[in-house]
């Protein structure tokens, strides 16, 4: 279809066709205005306001400004963040490069090993790092004496935090790349390393780039690792977090989440713009690349991928142990004890299962809204305005900190007189919040997915006198099952982990998973707050297999139909 | 072909097409009978398949209207009007089975029904015992005939066919022409095909509709389209052509590079008028020339390229400065007259082959 046929294209269709896409695409737009612009809103106009709601211009920012205190753990934000993202971004690189460009042993163990930080909680790496190198660590002496409260343990921890989402980025930046490309610079004569800065490079040069804004943006919006971990070194993120909770000062709290919300949009902004210029650098025609054996270049990067690999799943079995152990270091007899939530503060096994609730609401309910929009955005004819509108809303939440958002439900929720207000304190807010914030990841899968669908099924259904909905379900929903796995699947993991935005918005009867190991450890019961996280892990992990079997048997059953 | 007013299955009249700025479609008027096979035949960009899906309505016109069977349609959805449709892609869905594919259109049937209409249509489409099957285990032209059986499979009025054969390779491709004409010829339903591909166009159609820049250059018969093209671009659009340029004499006659040429075309120009003379390759003839006959002219080959079944010879004549003619000659004619680059040798260019064209 040329550009010019897009343009115009007056939808003609039957009336109950045009009514129930019309009808999405609202649904869609409303639900992002009330429970993303609004909340921003209400964020926004709190921030210029004072404790009893007057209007006061930019005087909590010039004092925010004027406060070393506060004003300093800005500057600690774009710090551990810079440092995270040169190390993390380096050792994500290698890896990929190892995963992509050698004849790497063990490759698909190293893959999956380094999934593992996506199951868990990012309070868990925290939790580990106490573990390993905190005052009565096991590994203390690795150090020299620095304390691992601080920039050393937040760094390391966000390190593990985001190794997962840089490495998928570069792993697809370099598997990218035309083996004509090597062969050209072979033949030219090129140095092994010459080829590495004028091939490979450029080549994974906005997967890099891409990869780079991510690991700062999920750094310094990061709440769960500081929050363990950080000890007295403050960052914005701890900050709105003692603003809010502490000293109640919401105002404040708004002003700090406004300072966060700025890099994050900038990070944002930025890697769209670059996503954009990734896209006309595919070629179809492409050769893909098959590295050759170099035994020692092969064996340092298995060596390479090996420490990385057991840095990660140590990190993990730290906290696996630790919750099995009685009381470290002082008698490490093993035990279920620590599993007996419901002897402690934070909300028990019920918070537990309040997570799988979520969990479940957010990937069914979230999975079935966010692909029938996309499907309107991506089949519909006409109706440009609004089918623009529900695209550009659909890539927001992906800006916007956990934290900010949150404390935005508290603003706009809680405001005396808002219809809405009853939903505080409830598991739809929760459901609703989650939905909202992780909204443009399944958006971009069920985009892509639907695009490599024939453009004129919706045209013979027409002709053929069948509404669009029962092509809907009969076609394009079984099509494409695996993306809509793949959307329930990273709804649900995020729902378990997340702790940032719905820490300001649960109730005691509503208590998750992952905030009650954030209360738990608060309150010092740290080996019962890694058993938490471990329960998180546990169920993160038993719902991929599942996920694996489940695509397994569903390629399998498709088979008949996919391409051989 | 030619029917009174009231008479055509398909009446478009006056339709225009938009985008923006930009007109996709002008002054497009044009009947079809009930039965006829039409081409609608352009490069790319024409707006030949912009036509096709006003027609279908899943592109509507900005102005004008269209008649099928008596009823107006111009404003009617794609579902209220009576027509079905393959596409290029064929859009078969790919976890149904051919089956399930081809009845997809037939949902008002019941199950007895619906069975029975299926088997006849695989059968219409040769591919019996084939119904278990999903498209992707069909080769590419099966794939195609499917697409065919889902479409016809309603037995609508008006059957649409955007570039149906376009993803096929060559061989496949010329099988499936004929097929497809056969088909529409038992059903007896009238068809539209678009199509950038003039041979498709000539072997298949009743009637060609040329298109250029979103205007129609030319109706006619394939015979009409090739003898006669009503324009300079159809001429050199459909099949080989040589130009040459000149003025318009009396009587018909047309003077090349001095030479006077006498020509039937009944299209005749005032004289003294710029023009531009065409002549396909295979009519300029080098055997059984009539002695002392009119419209020889000396040639000189420049070039023999040997093209399988016949040769293209390079011409150097005194018709023009740059009239280089390109002339088919049969393998058995180059044999027999032994002709080879550089000899010169009388070539008669027929009258009655003679096209001319007003000067660009």
């Amino acid at each position: 279809m040329s550009a010019a046929s897009d343009i115009s294209s007056t939808a003609p269709r039957t009336r109950d066709d045009r009514w129930i896409a019309v009808a999405v695409l609202l649904a869609i737009v409303a639900f992002m205005a009330v429970f993303f612009v609004v909340p921003l809103g209400a964020l926004l106009i709190r921030s210029v306001a004072d404790r009893s709601g007057a209007f006061v211009g930019l005087q909590n920012f010039i004092e925010y400004f004027s406060t070393p205190a506060l004003f300093n753990s800005l500057w600690n934000s774009l710090f551990v963040a810079a440092v995270t993202t040169v190390i993390g971004v380096t050792l994500a690189f290698l890896f990929a490069y190892a995963l992509t460009r050698t004849c790497l042993k063990l490759a698909r163990l190293f893959r999956a090993a380094a999934q593992i930080p996506i199951l868990a909680p990012s309070l868990l790496p925290g939790i580990s790092l106490v573990y390993l190198f905190g005052n009565q660590g096991m590994l203390k002496e690795w150090l020299f004496g620095a304390s691992i409260y601080g920039p050393i343990g937040i760094v390391i921890g966000e390190v593990f935090y985001t190794f997962p989402h840089a490495l998928m980025i570069l792993i697809t930046a370099l598997s990218l790349t035309d083996a004509r490309l090597y062969e050209a610079a072979e033949s030219l004569g090129a140095s092994r390393l010459r080829t590495f800065f004028t091939v490979t490079l450029p080549g994974a040069k906005y997967g890099l780039i891409s990869a780079v804004f991510v690991v700062f943006t999920l750094t310094i919006t990061d709440f769960g690792v500081p929050k363990v971990i950080g000890g007295q070194f403050n960052v914005l993120a701890t900050d709105i977090y003692k603003q809010v909770i502490g000293q109640q000062n919401f105002e404040m709290g708004a002003v700090v989440a406004i300072v966060l919300l700025a890099p994050a949009v900038l990070a944002f902004v930025v890697d769209r713009l670059v996503a954009r210029k990734q896209i006309a650098l595919l070629s179809a025609r492409a050769v893909p690349y098959a590295p050759s054996p170099k035994p020692l270049k092969d064996w340092s990067f298995f060596v390479y991928c090996a420490v990385i690999s057991l840095a990660i799943v140590g990190i993990i079995a730290m906290a696996g142990a630790a919750s099995f152990i009685k009381f470290w270091p002082y008698n490490l007899s093993l035990t279920f004890d620590n599993y007996r939530f419901d002897l402690m503060d934070g909300g028990g096994w019920a918070a537990y299962y309040n997570s799988i609730e979520l969990g479940i609401w957010v990937a069914v309910v979230g999975t079935l809204f966010i692909f029938s929009g996309a499907y309107m955005v991506e089949k519909m004819r006409g109706l440009y305005a609004l089918r623009g509108l529900v695209q550009f809303a659909a890539v927001l939440p992906m800006a916007v900190p956990g934290l900010a958002l949150g404390l935005g439900y508290i603003f706009f929720f809680n405001y005396p007189g808002n219809p809405l207000s009853f939903l505080y304190a409830t598991m739809a807010i929760l459901v609703l919040n989650t939905v909202a914030h992780f909204y443009t990841v399944p958006h971009l899968t069920a985009a892509t997915a639907l695009k490599q669908l024939d453009t004129e099924f919706e045209s013979v259904s027409q002709s053929l006198k069948v509404p669009f909905y029962i092509t809907f379900v009969r076609v394009t929903l079984p099509v494409c099952s695996p993306a809509l796995l793949d959307i329930g699947i990273y709804l649900f993991l995020n729902a378990m982990t997340t702790a940032s935005a719905v820490v300001f918005l649960y109730a005691p009867h509503t208590s998750l998973a992952s905030i009650a190991v954030l209360n738990m450890d608060d309150a010092g019961d740290i080996a019962p707050a890694a058993a938490m996280a471990m329960m998180i892990v546990y169920t993160s992990a038993a719902l991929r297999l599942l996920h694996e079997g489940i695509s397994f048997l569903i390629l399998r059953r498709a088979q008949a139909w996919r391409k051989r | 072909m030619a029917t009174g007013p009231g008479a055509a299955y398909l009446e478009v009249r006056d339709l225009e097409k938009r985008f923006g700025e930009f007109v996709a479609l002008r002054d497009i008027s044009l009947s079809i009978d009930k039965g006829e096979f039409v081409v609608f035949l352009g490069p790319s960009g024409c707006g030949k398949t912009t036509l096709l899906r006003a027609i279908a309505g899943l592109d509507r016109q900005s102005a004008g209207s269209i008649v099928q069977d008596g009823r107006e349609i111009s404003n009617l959805p794609p579902a209220q009007r009576d027509f079905g449709i393959v596409f290029q892609s064929y859009a078969l869905f790919p976890n149904l089975t051919v089956e399930s594919n081809i009845a997809y259109g037939l949902r008002r049937m019941d199950g007895a029904q619906k069975r029975k209409r299926v088997a006849e249509l695989l059968q219409l489409i040769g591919l019996p015992g084939s119904g278990d099957k999903f498209p992707s285990q069909l080769s590419g032209g099966q794939q195609q005939r499917v697409a065919l059986a889902r479409a016809i499979a309603p037995s609508p009025g008006l059957l649409l066919l955007d570039e149906p054969l376009s993803a096929l390779d060559a061989r496949v491709r010329i099988h499936l022409r004929k097929e497809i004409r056969d088909l529409q010829r038992r059903l007896d339903v009238t068809t539209i095909m678009v199509t950038h591909d003039q041979e498709e166009a000539l072997t298949m159609a009743d009637r060609i509709v040329v298109m250029n820049h979103g205007v129609i250059e030319q109706i006619g018969t394939p015979e009409e389209i090739y003898r006669q093209p009503a324009s300079v671009f159809v001429a050199n659009f459909i099949g080989a052509m040589n130009f040459v340029a000149g003025r318009a004499m009396e009587d018909g006659i047309v003077r090349c590079g001095g030479i006077d040429l006498a020509s039937d075309d009944p299209h005749r120009l005032p004289a003294g008028a710029q023009i531009t003379v065409a002549i396909r390759p295979e009519d300029i003839a080098v055997r059984n020339l009539p002695p002392g006959g009119s419209n020889i002219v000396e040639a000189r080959i420049v070039d023999l390229e040997f093209l399988g079944a016949f040769c293209r010879a390079t011409l150097a004549t005194g018709l023009g400065d740059a009239a280089d003619l390109k002339a088919d000659f049969s393998i058995n004619a180059v044999r027999d007259l032994g002709l080879k680059p550089g000899h010169s040798l009388p070539v008669r260019l027929p009258p009655d082959r003679l096209v001319v064209y007003p000067a660009e």
